[in-house]
């Protein structure tokens, strides 16, 4: 028996665990196959041999083995069919490997139900689960190195020279856009030591390697100070769209909780419906970022703030649900217990039992999701929601990156100041 | 049944058949059947996990009992809809060990709440009504009946644990109940403190007429405090009858052969 025998549970429930812990053994096992072949054998091994192969001297057996194959990495695609066909055979050997064993799929089935009750069982428990923890670990190192792979990580492209010079480039140009950094103090200015500094780099490269590459040169002209006050104007449309997203979703999200809370939902099937329904939604808005929601009511409403207060709203009002009801879930049981017994109504208990107690953590995740909102609000002009990033993707557009540098320090700045505040508001608060 | 007054409806509370198996297939309890005569101060006794609080939840129905049933005041109330349970509830109090106050509220609107069964359900449950006067009024009553009547506007949390509990029994107080169900209710207070707790309770029981049925963990309370005792063992009642009927060897029953008796002074 893979759910640990010792642990009470009533019947229907462990087999419902016993089921849900193969259908994830097998697909584990089918994870491990699908890694073996396509990552292990055509993204490791094989472009491993197909190097050796075409490499200066070539090796002959290298060149063998991939002739015979006729692979090319370049071309290569995984087909599908192969796909489903190891994930057939991987969901085969997890179910086989189910039955026999108490496998990382019926712990992970069954990880909410392990209380014991005395100490003995708990190192059964221990001794239950070993092939369970051998599972886990070589799960996490297959996925570091499936991770690894996708994501070509490549040191050597971290220090190539071209790339260096552009980044370092680019940086100049937006440094130049900091109030201050181009103005000259006596003959030189912060500009200029900046990009002195970076030329002792250019030099060090010049004298170990035989690639010379020219200094840098680039010449700073300050954004004058009727461009940043265009550019405050719209900073403060950015701030004042982020407090109205937060505003509004309040009062919203504060219902809404304690329909999507596990604890006050659990006393009738019409209630857990709700939960179920209001989960959903929440997790499907809040799974598309705010960018998106923005490029949707920009093609709706049209461009504009509002646009953008609306996208903001959508997704606060799912996370602020999604944060007070774990609160909600939190509350001591105590105190509604006591309610109810009073034969006080369900809202009244609600109101309160559990009000009370959340009501510090609701205000400190407003003030938390107020100064997300001011960030985002910052990027959602970019695809058409208002405020500053409305002028920062049109100056990124036309490479005037002392402009964007000059717009970026500003939202750097509210961006700091949000910061601070909340977390000395919600210092106060505590 | 060793105590049986004459006749069916001087028992406040019949409990028949009583089976509770939680959802992780523990069977807190395999079957009681006991009555509360009117009046009675009935302590319940037993060994920690013998199902002792799991009875009281179940009897107001915060917990849904598996089986069997509970006759209150005449009335099944095993299956009535939430409406009438709530009715049903307004007559049964509830104290609790660990008091179960809103610790972020002020003494005067926790023993409030405890009005909250008669809030009128106009709008939204009758949340956004002000307490009437003759509440609050009562309410400082209450108070003073428990003896901390200056207490009323400093916050819950600021209270020793014998004063929590003395606004827990205000509270219940503010229901006027009929039946009183109190869960060990002096088991996290120091002795004298207890003896003072369980002093109102027993104002409560005498003065005005609400029977109690409590959780108990110290004999000496029992003997002390109670008119009739029931014991729990694994769920199961083991004894029935007078605190005086408890011998040596009904002790030993009830605790297991090792155990031995502690007061409390
Ligand atoms: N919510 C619950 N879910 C599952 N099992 C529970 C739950 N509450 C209690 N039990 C179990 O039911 C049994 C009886 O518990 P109960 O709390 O009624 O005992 P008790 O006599 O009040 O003990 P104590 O003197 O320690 O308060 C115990 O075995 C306990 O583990
Ligand atoms: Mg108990």
């Amino acid at each position: 028996m893979r759910f640990p025998f010792f642990v009470p549970v009533v019947e229907s429930e462990r087999r419902k665990r016993q089921i849900a812990g193969v259908i994830i053994e097998m697909f584990i096992w089918g994870y491990f196959l699908i890694f073996l072949s396509k990552i292990l054998v055509f993204s490791i091994i094989l472009p491993g041999i197909e190097y050796l192969a075409y490499n200066d001297p070539p090796n002959n057996t290298a060149l063998n083995i991939i002739e015979t194959l006729n692979f090319d990495s370049r071309y290569f695609e995984f087909p599908w069919l192969w796909f489903f066909n190891i994930m057939g055979i991987g969901a085969v050997i997890g179910f086989i490997i189910s039955i026999k064993c108490k496998g990382f799929g019926s712990w992970i089935a069954s990880i909410s139900k392990l209380q014991v009750n005395n100490p003995e069982d708990s190192l059964k428990l221990h001794n239950h689960w070993k092939f369970a923890r051998i599972e886990a670990v070589i799960l996490v190192i297959v996925t570091v190195i499936t991770g690894w792979v996708l994501t070509n990580v490549s040191i050597a492209k971290v220090f190539q020279i071209d790339g260096l010079l552009g980044a370092g480039r680019l940086s100049l140009q937006l440094a130049c856009g900091i109030p201050g950094v181009g103005e000259n103090i006596g003959s030189s200015s912060l500009y200029d030591a900046m990009q002195w500094f970076l030329n002792l780099f250019v030099k060090l490269h010049n004298a170990v390697f035989s690639n010379h590459v020219d200094l840098f040169s680039v010449s700073c002209q300050p954004n004058d100070l009727s461009y940043f006050s265009k550019a405050i104007g719209k900073l403060a449309e950015s701030i004042y769209l982020a407090f109205i997203a937060t505003f509004f979703s309040v009062p919203i999200a504060f219902v809404l909780s304690f329909f999507a809370s596990r604890n006050l939902t659990r006393h009738s099937r019409a209630m857990r419906l709700v939960y179920v329904l209001i989960r959903s939604y929440m997790n499907i808005t809040r799974s598309i970022e705010p960018l998106i929601w923005a490029i949707l009511f920009s093609v709706w409403i049209g461009i504009g703030p509002f646009a953008g207060s609306l996208a903001l709203m959508i997704h606060s009002v799912s996370s602020l649900v999604k944060q007070y009801s774990e609160a909600v879930e939190g509350v001591e049981e105590g105190p509604i217990e006591a309610l109810q017994a009073t034969g006080a109504n369900r809202i009244a208990v609600v109101w309160y039992a559990v009000v009370p107690q959340v009501i510090l953590p609701f205000l400190a995740f407003t003030i938390y999701r107020w100064d997300i909102n001011v960030r985002m609000a910052t990027v959602i002009g970019l695809v058409g929601g208002g405020g500053i990033g409305s002028i920062l993707i049109q100056e990124q557009m036309l490479a005037r990156w002392t402009q964007v540098g000059s717009l970026a320090f500003l939202i750097f700045l509210v961006v700091w100041c949000m910061d601070f505040l909340s977390a000395r508001i919600r210092e106060a608060i505590q | 049944m060793t105590f049986q007054p004459a006749r069916d409806y001087e028992f406040i509370l019949q409990v028949k058949d009583l089976v509770k198996t939680y959802p992780n297939g523990t069977k807190a309890l395999k079957g009681v059947s006991f009555n509360v005569p009117k009046g009675a101060f009935l302590a319940v006794i037993g060994l920690s996990g013998s199902g002792k609080s799991t009875l009281l939840r179940c009897i107001n129905r915060i917990h849904e009992p598996t089986s069997g049933s509970m006759i209150f005041e005449g009335r099944d109330i095993t299956h009535v809809k939430e409406q009438q349970l709530r009715e049903a509830r307004t007559k049964i109090g509830m104290v609790f060990q660990h008091f179960n106050l809103v610790n972020r509220r002020n003494v005067l609107n926790n023993v409030l709440t405890g009005r909250l069964g008669r809030l009128e359900n106009k709008f939204l449950g009758g949340i956004f009504q002000k307490w009437p006067e003759k509440w609050i009024e009562e309410a400082y009553q209450a108070l003073r009946i428990v003896g901390i009547e200056d207490k009323a506007l400093i916050r819950a949390d600021g209270l020793s644990g014998g004063q929590k509990q003395r606004v827990a029994i205000a509270r219940t107080l503010m229901q006027h109940p009929d039946l009183l169900l109190a869960d060990e209710p002096v088991a996290s207070l120091d002795p004298s403190t207890s003896y003072s707790v369980m002093n109102y309770l027993r104002d409560l029981n005498q003065k005005h007429n609400i029977t109690v049925v409590c959780n108990l963990h110290f004999l000496s309370l029992v003997r002390d405090y109670s008119t009739h005792v029931i014991a729990l063992k694994n769920g199961e009642l083991v004894f029935e009858g007078k605190p005086t009927d408890i011998t040596e060897k009904w002790f030993k029953d009830i605790y297991g052969s090792d155990a031995r008796e502690v007061e409390i002074h």
